[in-house]
């Protein structure tokens, strides 16, 4: 059975620092809540390895990502950017309604659209657990909805900091509130 | 890696910019060349008129050159940014690294096209180039870009933000107002070779490319910039969080 230990992981800023002391998660899915500025995406940022931190997190497995907001390359299209990134599952894309946009720039695509594109850009990699910081920030009701529906189907590990607690909290086996 | 870089990185603004530099140089070549000149004046003075081309088409050049690795990484750090899906396939120095190949690559490309027409328009005179000399110049201006590629690295690290990005051209453009590798006087020396250490280049003297320092000496201050470089990729997070 795969875990993520976090131990006295500690993040340092200039004006504060974001302390969780010690966390252990399951396979399954889990809720990370919290107010604005309580380190939730942190925390997710620290797991993928993107940020430095102090104590120690073990992640049994590999992970896979999805950004609350991000950037992406130029004069690229939908289906370039999944391709070159080895994530195209039309499958995922069928069912998140990108079918018929996959040839558009990526910056032509509304940001819904390209919320469905970062959340696919996750969900099709191979990865022991996925992270999906604030979905509800880049996508759509529509998509959110699809999204629930496929983490119910899907047996799998994920971790998704969310300020939609009623939406997902039934899907999850663990809520962690940060303070 | 290198591969996702390139698919991410040649797009049609970097085509376009490349075709319009190279195009541009062969304009100022051919202005340099002085054709209209009748071919009595051009014979006899050859030395001047061989110096003149091969002096400005080479300044011209490396700027041109600079000018091309300021836009790439103005374009592939600052307007087309993707890094962060990268970061979860690859180690955060491994994705620096590659895409300074990446651009080493495009760069060696511009370089070449400029060169080719540097000789083919040299061709338009009744006198020849030497071949030492290309090869020579060919192989100190892949130094060159190795070289300002390298301080492009670490800079860019170093310092956020755009002028990080722009320093290394304008520190160049300094060096070339105030020190030149042609004549320093006395006083000048120990200071322009210490610049020269820092922002090296190259000039040519007659049919000899003319350098300060020797390539092993810029090889070994580019390999310091890249691991110091490294090392502050390596302290930081890989993203931006506050």
């Amino acid at each position: 059975m795969s875990m993520i230990k976090i131990k006295n992981v500690e993040k340092h800023y200039p004006n504060v620092t974001l302390r969780y002391g010690n966390i252990d998660i399951y396979e399954g899915g889990t809720i990370i809540l919290g107010q604005n500025g309580s380190g939730k995406s942190t925390l997710l940022k620290a797991i993928a390895g993107l940020i430095e931190v102090t104590g120690q997190i073990i992640v049994e497995g590999s992970v896979s990502y999805m950004p609350e907001r991000t950037s992406f390359p130029k004069e690229v299209s939908a289906r370039q950017f999944l391709t070159t990134l080895d994530v195209f599952d039309f499958k995922l894309v069928r069912e998140l309604n990108l079918a018929k946009q996959l040839d558009k720039d990526l910056y032509a695509l509304s940001k819904g659209m390209r919320g469905k594109v970062n959340l696919i850009q996750c969900l099709a990699k191979k990865a022991t657990w996925y992270l999906l910081d604030e979905p509800s920030s880049g996508l759509d009701e529509e998509s959110l909805t699809q999204l629930a529906l496929y983490l119910s189907r899907k047996s799998f590990n994920w971790i998704m900091s969310t300020h939609h607690r009623s939406r997902f909290q039934d899907l999850a086996d663990k809520v962690i509130v940060l303070d | 890696m290198i591969k996702i870089h390139h698919s991410f990185l040649f797009r049609e603004t970097v085509r376009k910019v490349k075709v319009g530099l190279v195009f541009l140089y062969l304009a100022i070549l051919l202005l340099l060349s002085e054709q209209n000149q009748p071919q009595s004046e051009l014979f006899f003075y050859k030395d001047m008129y061989t110096w003149e081309y091969l002096y400005f088409g080479l300044s011209i050049l490396k700027l041109i050159g600079l000018a091309y690795m300021t836009f790439l990484w103005l374009y592939g750090t600052r307007w087309s940014r993707y890094d962060i899906f990268l970061f979860l396939r690859g180690s955060k120095q491994g994705v620096y690294l590659s895409r300074l190949v990446v651009f080493l690559h495009y760069t060696i490309v511009l370089v070449v096209y400029s060169i080719l027409l540097y000789g083919l328009v040299f061709t338009l005179y009744p006198f020849k180039l030497s071949p030492s000399f290309v090869s020579s110049l060919f192989g100190n201006l892949l130094l060159f870009v190795w070289y300002y590629l390298s301080l492009f690295f670490l800079l860019e690290r170093l310092i956020y933000g755009l002028t990080g990005i722009l320093m290394p051209m304008l520190l160049y453009i300094t060096q070339l107002l105030f020190f030149s590798v042609d004549e320093p006087n006395n006083k000048q020396q120990l200071l322009t070779e210490i610049i020269q250490l820092i922002m090296p280049d190259i000039t040519v003297e007659g049919q000899n490319v003319k350098v300060l320092h020797s390539p092993l000496i810029i090889l070994a201050v580019s390999f310091i910039w890249i691991s110091l470089a490294l090392n502050l990729i390596k302290r930081k997070d890989a993203i931006r969080t506050d």
